[in-house]
């Protein structure tokens, strides 16, 4: 038998014609054709902490100590005791919003002496377990702690990341004395979360 | 004639499928992104703001001059 060079050419073309289908083919269909290869992927989900504040501003507005007292105390969500103050904000509010549990710390960039001045001034907060995340906070003191520098307070170990308790609630207490200095005053908060591997 | 024609179409097949198909190997990636790089620690801050002004005081020279007048 012999052929001629259009034959081999005609079996060469029909035969890139069928290896290519079927390259094709398993390129689209993800299935091989003829055999059978077994491919492992490997995912690693590593861990990553991130704390985030879903109410980042108190503001107690403006206003001043009754006539006759000697100082006035503001608390996030209740009426101004001896004062008259324009505002009554809720607690600050702040989530877990990682793949693992923290250890978090707090502070503020100043003291009650700083921050207000006067007569023995109160710059307070209390760490509570926010509605339906019931332990999310290990340790939170559920009293009124006073507010320190950096580096802070170590305020809940752990604070869990689960999404069902991962949300506290950061309650602050102001006593503004009558000395107090007058004027506009701003507090930064500071949260830091860290964990360990 | 006609046979040369009809080599000439089979082997321009073969020709368009093969790149075709080495296109496609070329761009099927492999690659999957396994792993996203994790935080040591991680903050954030809020903001608690107050205005205090100073306190009423009781003009009690106001009020007895409001009391002898006529």
């Amino acid at each position: 038998m012999k052929f001629s060079k259009e034959d081999m050419t005609s079996y060469v073309a029909i035969l890139v014609i069928v290896v290519s289908i079927a390259s094709i083919g398993m390129t689209f269909t993800g299935y091989a054709a003829i055999s059978s290869k077994e491919a492992v992927v490997n995912v690693t989900v590593e861990t990553s902490a991130a704390i985030n504040f879903t109410v980042a501003l108190v503001d107690f507005g403006t206003g001043s100590v009754n006539m006759d007292e000697t100082g006035a105390t503001l608390e996030t969500g209740e009426t101004p005791l001896l004062g008259s103050w324009t505002n009554e904000p809720a607690a600050l509010s702040l989530e877990n919003i990682g793949n693992v549990d923290i250890t978090l710390k707090l502070y503020a960039n100043a003291a009650a002496a700083a921050y207000l001045g006067g007569t023995d001034p109160l710059f307070q907060y209390n760490v509570i377990n926010k509605t339906s995340n019931d332990n999310a906070c290990q340790g939170a003191a559920g009293a009124w702690v006073n507010f320190a520098t950096t580096p802070g307070a170590e305020i809940c170990d752990p604070l869990s990341w689960e999404d069902t308790k991962d949300e506290i609630d950061i309650d602050i207490k102001l006593y503004i004395p009558v000395d107090a200095a007058i004027g506009t005053k701003t507090a930064t908060i500071t949260a830091t979360g860290e964990y360990t591997e | 004639m006609a046979l040369k024609k009809g080599l000439m179409i089979l082997i321009a097949i073969a020709l368009i499928l093969a790149i075709t198909a080495v296109s496609l190997k070329l761009v099927d990636s492999n690659e999957v992104p396994t792993s996203i790089e994790g935080d040591q620690s991680n903050s954030g801050s809020g903001k608690v703001g107050v205005t205090i002004l100073p306190p009423n005081v009781e003009d009690k020279l106001a009020d007895n001059y409001v009391g002898d007048s006529p």
